[in-house]
């Protein structure tokens, strides 16, 4: 049980590139905080950093308010699970998990306890005469998450713990980690690429690009009120539709309409009192809207009034419990996403009519990319 | 197009009609030259029959020859059945090849272990994140390009493959007060061989080298976090993982020290073969060769079940007794 904070953390690599630039964020303690954003963003270097496997060029590392910047690895008190198991392929699953307690000199009647104690929270008593190459990739990773909580650290680092599963036990270890932080009470640390994992586990996410912290914030809110164009387009699958837009308002209690093409949305009021611009009457902006804020509309609902514009189907993707239409819109760049029914009976080619929920679209300046819309 | 018509027709009918039951022998015929393993036999059949002409037949030949008394009279081979004549010779009579297979047991027994740890060390030195390793690499894989038979030859003549500057700094004399005299012969050994052991030592270091870049390198963070050091690693990890690398490298130290062509039993067997004075012969040269490549036989067996031994005791050491108590706690 630990508390971690980074204080302008930097990492520049002998060549010059930069992988994290001004790091800072307080982790409190037995918080699930999760780094997100596409490779290369130096989610994993900083991860390596907490955990003493890279150095940092500058800033300061606390772990429970001890600066640890050039502690060993060891004495951090931090325990990591790697993407690919990093098992050691010639001992036995106990051995793996032995091995940490075994250099410190535990007594064996204490590792055994604590080896078959944690085998038993993961489910895998069975396999710890084997060795590694004779389990799955599933078995493998509960091998790994075992090897970390024998050791009872004060922080768990899992670096993408799950990239190498397939989908099915991927979903499945998900649920295992969530239900592992609970039982253990510690503070996690967990990166990821994938944005579900992302929202469904963390307590907080830490939204990176370009070794820049973009938001930090809990899942809801990140999906709710994304600080910018990339954070929208990043949380969220299918990703967020985006059209750019020119704003009209005559006066300033006049309702504000946005237009692209030969189209026009009315904005609604509860959108247009966050707006936090003075001026926006002509002026360009970027609409966000997801695509199940988008619906198909027939002529005669009333919902999305001055809020809807027609548009050609390109393509559907069936889904299953629900239908994803890929539409072409006059004035949009790339097409618009709309989360249709399951039972949604629309083709490629047919002329529609879809509707926008302004009440829950995003707003963000044309050139800064930032939202300007308050919460 | 009439013919055309006739030949869809033909087609249509072979496609439409029930498969007719085809000669036995002319499907299984069919299937064997159309199967996977007759191309891989038949890509073998060049090697094959080279092996069977210049190595199987040879050695059945000096199989036979070794038991026997061998005359070549004008093209013509005569044989007598001696029984284990040539070998008692050999064994009993003859000093310089009793000396000589003594001399090469004490060169492989001392160059094996030597040249394998030497190349286990330089691996991992040049595998290191260091300036010029590049560099390094190449220098100590040079000799094994250059010192081909002739070239090594005239090395050796001219002094190249000894070092007195390492010899002189020891005093045998001195150390034989106080060391027993194998142990300072083996030193001596070692000492004025220190040179061609680096030079043999080329091929190891690269095998070694590959094995030690296959291995995870989250698998030494995995260890750091768990609290190892260098040493530890070493120990737990990386020995443990180039093991199979270790046994194919004594194998093959063992077979190329055995085939050197400087080797002074080979450069025996052959003057002897080719003795016009009675004193050797093709039959007693066999006998020699046999003797030496059983000896060989033995060394390479004893080595491989030494390492092998090693390898299993890194597997079950600790394991079944930590096992054992689990389970008791268990229960």
């Amino acid at each position: 049980m630990a508390s971690i904070s980074l204080k302008n953390i930097y990492k520049t690599y002998p060549g010059g590139v930069t992988a994290v630039t001004d790091f800072n964020l307080e982790i409190h303690d037995k918080e699930f905080v999760i780094f997100v954003g596409p490779s290369g963003c130096g989610k994993s270097t900083t991860l390596r950093m907490i955990a003493g496997l890279e150095e940092i060029s500058s800033g300061d590392l606390y772990i429970d308010d001890r600066r640890v910047n050039s502690v060993e690895p060891k004495d951090r008190d931090i325990a990591m699970v790697f993407q690919n198991y990093a098992l050691y392929p010639y001992m036995t699953v106990f051995e793996n998990m032995a091995f940490g307690l075994r250099l410190r000199k535990v007594p064996k009647k204490e590792i055994e306890q604590k080896v078959t104690q944690a085998a038993k929270i993961l489910g895998i008593e069975d396999y710890l005469k084997r060795k590694p190459k004779n389990l799955s990739g599933g078995q493998r990773q509960r091998v790994a998450l075992g090897r970390a909580i024998v050791r009872e650290p004060k922080v768990f680092l899992l670096d993408e713990p799950l990239s190498n599963l397939d989908a099915k036990m991927r979903t499945q270890m998900r649920t295992e980690i969530i239900k592992l932080h609970k039982e253990l009470q510690t503070t996690f640390v967990y990166v990821t690429h994938d944005q579900t994992e992302a929202m469904t586990m963390g307590t907080r996410i830490v939204v990176m690009k370009d070794g820049l912290i973009q938001q930090v914030d809990t899942p809801d809110n990140l999906y709710e009120f994304p600080v910018n164009k990339f954070v929208a387009g990043f949380i969220g699958a299918p990703q967020m539709n985006f059209i750019d837009v020119m704003l009209s308002q005559e006066e300033k209690t006049d309702p504000v309409y946005a237009k692209f093409g030969r189209n026009s949305l009315l904005i609604d009021k509860a959108t247009q009192k966050r707006i936090t611009c003075e001026e926006v009457n002509q002026r360009q902006f970027v609409l966000g809207v997801r695509a199940e804020d988008v619906s198909l509309v027939s002529g005669a609902d009333k919902k999305f009034k001055d809020a809807t514009v027609k548009a050609t189907v390109k393509v559907t993707e069936k889904l299953g419990n629900e239908t994803l239409v890929y539409c072409s819109v006059d004035g949009v760049n790339g097409d618009v996403v709309v989360r249709a029914g399951a039972r949604c009976n629309v083709l490629s080619g047919d002329e529609i009519e879809i509707g926008f929920d302004t009440k829950h679209v995003q707003l963000f300046d044309y050139d800064t990319e930032q939202s300007v819309l308050k919460r | 197009m009439k013919k055309d018509k006739k030949k869809e027709n033909l087609i249509t009918a072979e496609a439409s009609a029930p498969a007719a039951p085809r000669d036995k022998t002319e499907g299984r015929f069919y299937r064997i030259v159309h199967s996977e393993a007759f191309s891989g036999y038949m890509f073998l059949l060049p090697w094959l029959i080279g092996f069977c002409v210049f190595v199987a037949y040879p050695i059945i030949q000096t199989f036979i020859f070794s038991f026997s008394d061998v005359q070549i009279r004008l093209g013509e081979i005569e044989t007598s059945f001696i029984g284990f004549g040539n070998y008692a010779k050999a064994l009993l009579q003859d000093a310089k090849f009793t000396d000589a297979l003594g001399e090469y047991a004490m060169q492989i027994i001392l160059y094996v272990p030597v040249i394998t740890v030497i190349s286990l060390i330089l691996s991992m030195l040049l595998n290191s994140k260091l300036k010029g390793t590049g560099f390094f690499r190449t220098i100590f894989f040079f000799p094994v390009i250059i010192t081909s038979g002739p070239v090594i030859k005239m090395f050796i003549d001219q002094g190249v493959a000894s070092f007195p500057g390492i010899e002189n700094l020891i005093d045998f004399e001195k150390l034989a007060e106080t060391l027993p005299q194998f142990l300072v012969d083996a030193l001596q050994f070692l000492t004025s061989e220190f040179i061609m052991i680096l030079w043999f030592s080329g091929i190891q270091i690269l095998v070694f080298m590959t094995g030690l870049q296959k291995m995870d390198k989250s698998m030494y963070e995995a260890a750091k976090i768990d609290g190892a050091t260098k040493w530890e690693m070493f120990w737990k990890i990386t020995l443990p993982a180039l093991n199979p690398t270790i046994v194919l490298n004594v194998v093959f130290t063992v077979v190329m020290q055995s085939i050197f062509s400087l080797n002074p039993i080979i450069s025996k067997i052959q003057t002897d073969m080719n003795a016009t004075d009675g004193s050797g012969g093709y039959g007693y040269a066999s006998a020699m060769a046999w003797i030496y490549f059983i000896l060989m036989l033995v060394l390479l067996g004893v080595a491989v079940l030494i390492f092998k031994k090693h390898e299993k005791r890194i597997k079950t050491d600790r394991r079944f007794k930590l096992l054992k108590r689990a389970k008791g706690a268990k229960a």
